[in-house]
């Protein structure tokens, strides 16, 4: 029945593939200026990868580089740390998504039952405020807070009653609790976002109409709200894994000493310190390579698992 | 279906990055240089400091353009910006300009675009006729040429002199000589009735009484810090309490030399003694906790807090971190150790550097550039130069010896703001004949000579070198995993101990990472700066 | 509706009492947040050796403007503010249309073509050709130092792709695109005429990422920028704070000190900061009021 009424404008799924491309030409035309500004800034400049693979030296340029092979992946694994690097960054990321990740989605599930209004509102912003606190500032704050010496987490400890005398920023075993601490703090506000915007969608007269018909507030939001949310999850953890060898080097770096460095080594944290002396171009590039196949690794694995339990694909 | 659209755009990626790859080519091919001498128009990208405005608009710099009747356009980057910018510019390759200056150029940028053409040799230039006041300074100090020439014996980059040092039996030592000064609270010292330590296990035995009473008055006997440090710091670290284990260690790459040997201080036996002894008193509570972790910003907090907590020190000057209590703190100078055991490494301290200044191979007339830029080597240009304008850092008249005298408004804002970064001239003669020297810089030359200097018998120190360009690239391949190694074995044995039975695993991976070569590299560009003399 | 009251559910905890609970959970997490939020506030305006020495936890110490003076003293923060809102403003409009309308077309599950495109772009999120590359293509487009370098080179931003297709996807009933070929819309006029409206949230949700991202790059600038005159607020206020850094290493050496150079610094950091955040926080109320328009109620029946 459709197919006819709609011939014209909306093609059905038994067309011939000629006439659904013309008929959704405008949709086309929609996706072009992306296309194009992709193809111009991101695409012409990829032949850059290949310095991976040579000895960047800027007189011969791009192409004119010698080959090296493996040469910089082999820098990068047989160097006295690698293994250590990449377990640090693995179990940083893996344990940062892992504490990070349900809590923006419990929290805007909560916030978005409550019904004062303005109480709403300005929760929302004070939780969202932290994700422009400068990561310089946070570790500023940081040191501070856990320093031994009138930090604020030892006079409360004080107070209970113990003794700090050791450096809590120094023991390698907190260096993770503090990056994922103060990053929970940092972005779970802003973590929220995609989900309230979510669930907004939500059409709160079924919500009346539930609750009328005897629902509590824990089967509305099993039953009503999360499963809106779902497919965002779904989305939002593939990606979150699909750049897990990406933990950016900054907070790493400003957290960073040489006690605590067997956990906080991390692999950007060790290519910054290798490019100091002069620009690595072909070793960063190296590196990046590798973290890319093992997200895409990642990402492809997870992406499988999503499709198959929440019917959301990614591609 | 779905594989058709996916291999047209694939077919057209490949042809948009063969259509770039093959116009990009051609920028590689260097295009001829023709030398214009009626050229007087220059572009230059400079580094300058970012409190300042641009450099078209200082007054030296407008002073200098008239004198040749020269234009500069000016690309003025600061910061960090520096950096990204001076590597795109040398690596992408279009657009250069025709100098650099004050752009921080490392040895190996030098030596790479001066041996691919991209930085013109300058040699030829410096003479009486194009730069009468460099080869004025060069008669002054005639070695200046070889500390900016290359090792393929041209000199791309010029030299700047920057002499703030003192005379110490006939040779010139720099204010950087000894950049950490101990400092031990004498007021402390006073109350416990205690003499000042001059050994090793004295120095203990005042830290064991600072830990156990409470110095500072306040009722607590526990928040008294007796020995605190900046772990790796250039001023702040604890290296000259080492003198007492035959050393100290003020170089950032543990380099050391001894009757022109040279060698990694952190692999040598003393070295293992003064961590270890350090161990211990870390152990009995002797050491701040937080020496491997601290900010300047929380160690200059401890010491200026209105209680005094800090028994020994270390900064490069008392009043910077002691604040209000300074008058209580006086120099703990150089201890000596077991059965007299004594050793002090004067750091390495340069008094050239040469990365103010290169000139591009598409500067059309070099030698007009280059007239304008000898100007700086003027005492009196320099001056301005390194301070600021006659007029608003110097008063507009000098003083009756025809000294220029700093006006009131003189000192480190005023400085970061008039200040050209470039080549120029400081050198121990012009003190005193053009300005004064500031009254600190003076007081720590003293206090050098005076004070510090008196037990020091060891005066070798690494010279400035120019490492040829293999030797870059070996330094570039080992220093920051040894350095990196060496940190963190330290910072562990000293708060964990065991470095007794470490300390023969660390040695070899320490071979193993490289150590040999690194210190082959330095080896050999000294002896070659040592022929060369 | 006295039946209302009936939700008093089987748990014999009314709906009330729920409510509070969470409300008070809410205020507990809120209060949480906002502690550090009101430090790095005191920390501000107090004497930096003070902070650092834990004497600031609830209040000032050493009271002190130096660092907002230092920042406002420079004639090139109000350049910086306004090249931030222009380029902010033009930037999100370009990159919330790019988003939000490549988003809906790959929306569609039977668009011919559609994975090939979404791999198109996923690939661009895993293999970048790098900086120089990158900077010789905006050189020969003529983009540089010109503010569309902010802008264009970076296409459209995937992950908000990516979760704006999802959103369309699972958001919008099917319902109302065939009400509307019942009126007989094509697509664009659907597009615009049914789905933005009901789309607010997720226009405003990538809004903000847009607005956020715009605002507080500073790299982008640092190396396409030549003209000072055109540095965006971020980076101007990283200069100031990376010059404020580097004289005070180079001040060891000669009078005005080392300790003192720091503190400015110090308070240079934390104000600049405050003076950076404080455009957005005040920006996301504005933006926030479109969460609340979803669904028009009604418009869909059973």
């Amino acid at each position: 029945m459709k197919a006819q009424k709609d011939g014209k404008l909306l093609a059905s799924p038994n067309s011939t593939l000629g006439k659904r491309i013309l008929s959704y030409w405008q949709l086309y035309l929609l996706l072009l200026p992306g296309i194009v500004l992709t193809i111009i800034y991101k695409y012409v400049p990829m032949y850059g990868v290949q310095i991976a693979f040579k000895d960047y030296n800027a007189a011969k340029g791009f192409w004119g580089s010698s080959w090296v092979g493996l040469k910089w992946f082999t820098k990068f694994f047989t160097n006295y740390k690698s293994v250590e690097m990449i377990k640090n960054t693995i179990k940083l990321s893996f344990f940062s998504i892992l504490w990070t990740f349900p809590i923006p989605i419990i929290l805007s599930l909560i916030i978005n039952q409550i019904q004062y209004t303005k109480f709403k509102k300005v929760s929302e912003t004070i939780l969202y405020a932290p994700h422009f606190v400068s990561i310089m500032i946070v570790c500023g704050m940081i040191r501070v807070f856990v320093s031994p010496y009138g930090g604020l987490l030892t006079t409360i400890s004080q107070l209970l009653g113990n003794t700090v005398n050791i450096s809590i920023l120094d023991q390698v075993t907190n260096f993770r609790t503090i990056y994922i601490a103060s990053s929970i703090w940092q972005d779970a506000g802003w973590g929220m976002i995609i989900y309230t915007a979510s669930l907004a969608s939500v059409d709160k007269s079924l919500h009346e109409a539930a609750k009328i018909d005897g629902a509590n507030i824990w089967k509305r939001i099993w039953h009503m709200d999360l499963p809106v949310l779902v497919p965002m999850i779904s989305i939002q953890l593939i990606m979150s894994f699909g750049s897990l060898m990406n933990v950016g080097f900054e907070k790493a770096f400003l957290l960073q000493t040489d006690l605590n460095i067997g956990a906080s080594e991390i692999i950007a944290t060790y290519v910054y310190k290798q490019g100091i002396l002069k620009a690595m171009y072909s070793f960063s590039t190296a590196v990046s390579l590798f973290n890319t196949v093992i997200n895409i690794l990642l990402l492809y694995i997870v992406s499988k698992i999503a499709a198959k339990v929440s019917e959301v694909s990614f591609l | 279906m779905k594989n058709k659209t996916l291999g047209k755009i694939i077919s057209l990626m490949l042809v948009a990055m063969m259509l770039v790859a093959l116009t990009s080519c051609s920028k590689n091919s260097e295009e001829a240089n023709t030398i214009d001498t009626e050229v007087r128009d220059f572009d230059i990208f400079a580094g300058i400091s970012s409190l300042s405005p641009d450099n078209s608009e200082k007054p030296v710099i407008k002073e200098m353009n008239e004198n040749m009747d020269v234009n500069i356009n000016w690309n003025c980057v600061s910061g960090d910006t520096l950096t990204e910018r001076k590597n795109l510019i040398l690596n992408a390759g279009n657009d250069l300009p025709d100098a650099l200056m004050g752009a921080a150029l490392t040895d190996y940028e030098i030596i790479t675009n001066g041996s691919n053409g991209i930085f013109i040799p300058l040699e030829d230039y410096i003479n009486e006729e194009t730069m009468p006041n460099l080869s004025a300074l060069i008669k002054q100090r005639p070695d200046l040429l070889s500390t900016c020439t290359m090792p393929d014996g041209h000199i791309y980059t010029l030299p700047t002199v920057r002499e703030m040092g003192f005379d110490y039996n006939g040779s010139q030592f720099s204010i950087f000589s000894i950049p950490q000064f101990s400092n031990i609270n004498t007021a402390w010292l006073d109350k416990l009735g205690l003499p000042m330590p001059t050994t090793v296990d004295e120095l203990h035995d005042v830290l064991v009484a600072f830990k156990e009473n409470d110095c500072n008055g306040n009722g607590d006997p526990n928040d008294e810090i007796p020995l605190s440090f900046e772990w790796n710091h250039w001023c702040a670290n604890v290296t000259s309490l080492f003198s007492g284990f035959g050393f100290t260690d003020y170089n950032s790459d543990h380099r050391a030399i001894k009757d022109g040997e040279v060698y990694y201080q952190d692999a040598t036996e003393n070295y293992k003694e003064a961590i270890k002894t350090l161990h211990q008193w870390y152990e009995e509570g002797l050491i701040d906790i937080e020496a491997f972790s601290q900010s300047d910003s929380q160690y200059i907090a401890k010491g200026s807090s209105s209680d005094e907590r800090l028994g020994v020190f270390s900064w490069w000057e008392i009043s910077e971190v002691a604040g209000e209590h300074a008058d209580d703190y006086s120099y703990l100078t150089f201890l000596s150790g077991k059965d007299g055991k004594f050793g002090v490494n004067l750091n390495e301290a340069g008094t050239t550097s040469h990365d103010g200044f290169a000139v591009t191979n598409s500067c059309k007339n070099p030698e007009l550039l280059l007239k304008w830029i000898d100007q700086s080597y003027d005492p009196i240009i320099s001056m301005q130069i390194i301070y600021g304008p006659i007029g608003v850092y110097f008063e507009d008249q000098p003083d009756e010896n025809g000294v220029y005298i700093e006006t009131p408004e003189a000192g480190g804002a005023l400085k970061s703001k008039s200040e050209i970064y470039g080549p120029s001239r400081q050198l121990s003669e012009d003190y005193g004949t053009y300005y004064y020297l500031e009254e600190r810089a003076q007081q720590r030359l003293d206090d050098l000579k005076y004070t510090w200097f008196e037990n020091v018998d060891n005066f070798e120190i690494y010279p400035s070198v120019v490492y040829t360009l293999d030797e870059t690239e070996t330094i570039n391949e080992y220093l920051s995993d040894i350095t990196s190694y060496t940190s963190e074995k330290s910072a562990n044995w000293i708060v964990n101990g065991g470095i007794d039975e470490e300390w023969d695993a660390y040695i070899s991976q320490l071979d193993k990472m490289g150590l040999q070569k690194l210190v082959d590299s330095w080896q050999s560009a000294y002896d070659r700066y040592k022929n060369v003399k | 509706m006295s039946k209302k009251n009936k939700a008093t559910s089987s748990n014999g905890i009314s709906d009330q009492a729920i409510q509070k609970i969470m409300t008070f959970f809410i205020i507990l997490i809120v209060i949480s947040v906002l502690y550090p939020l009101y430090y790095v506030l005191i920390a501000s305006v107090s004497n930096p050796y003070d902070v650092y020495a834990g004497k600031t936890f609830f209040a000032p110490s050493g009271f002190t403007l130096e660092g907002y003076q230092k920042i406002f003293k420079q004639d090139s923060i109000v350049q910086g503010y306004l090249n931030s809102i222009i380029y902010t403003s033009i930037g999100t409009l370009v990159s919330t249309f790019l988003v939000i309308t490549s988003g809906y077309s790959l929306s569609k599950k039977d668009l011919p073509g559609r994975k090939a495109i979404m791999l198109f772009y996923v690939i661009t999120m895993y293999f970048t050709g790098g900086l120089i590359p990158t900077y010789l293509v905006v050189a020969k487009t003529g983009l540089l130092n010109s503010m569309w370098a902010l802008i264009l080179p970076g296409g459209v931003s995937v992950f908000n792709l990516i979760v704006t297709r999802t959103y369309f996807e699972t958001s919008i009933p099917k319902e109302m695109y065939e009400a509307a070929t019942i009126d007989g819309c094509g697509h664009m006029k659907t597009f615009y005429k049914v789905v933005v409206p009901l789309s607010k949230p997720i226009i405003a949700v990538m809004t903000i990422f847009a607005m956020v991202a715009y605002w507080n790059d500073w790299f982008t600038a640092l190396i396409y920028m030549n003209d000072k005159s055109k540095y965006p607020l971020q980076l101007v206020l990283r200069e100031i704070l990376i010059q404020s850094q580097a004289s005070a290493q180079t001040m060891s050496g000669m009078d005005g000190g080392y300790a003192e150079a720091n503190r400015i610094t110090e308070l240079v950091k934390y104000a600049s900061m405050v003076v950076g955040a404080v455009p957005m926080l005040v920006a996301y109320p504005f933006v926030q009021k479109y969460f609340k328009t979803g669904l028009m109620v009604g418009s869909v029946k059973g």
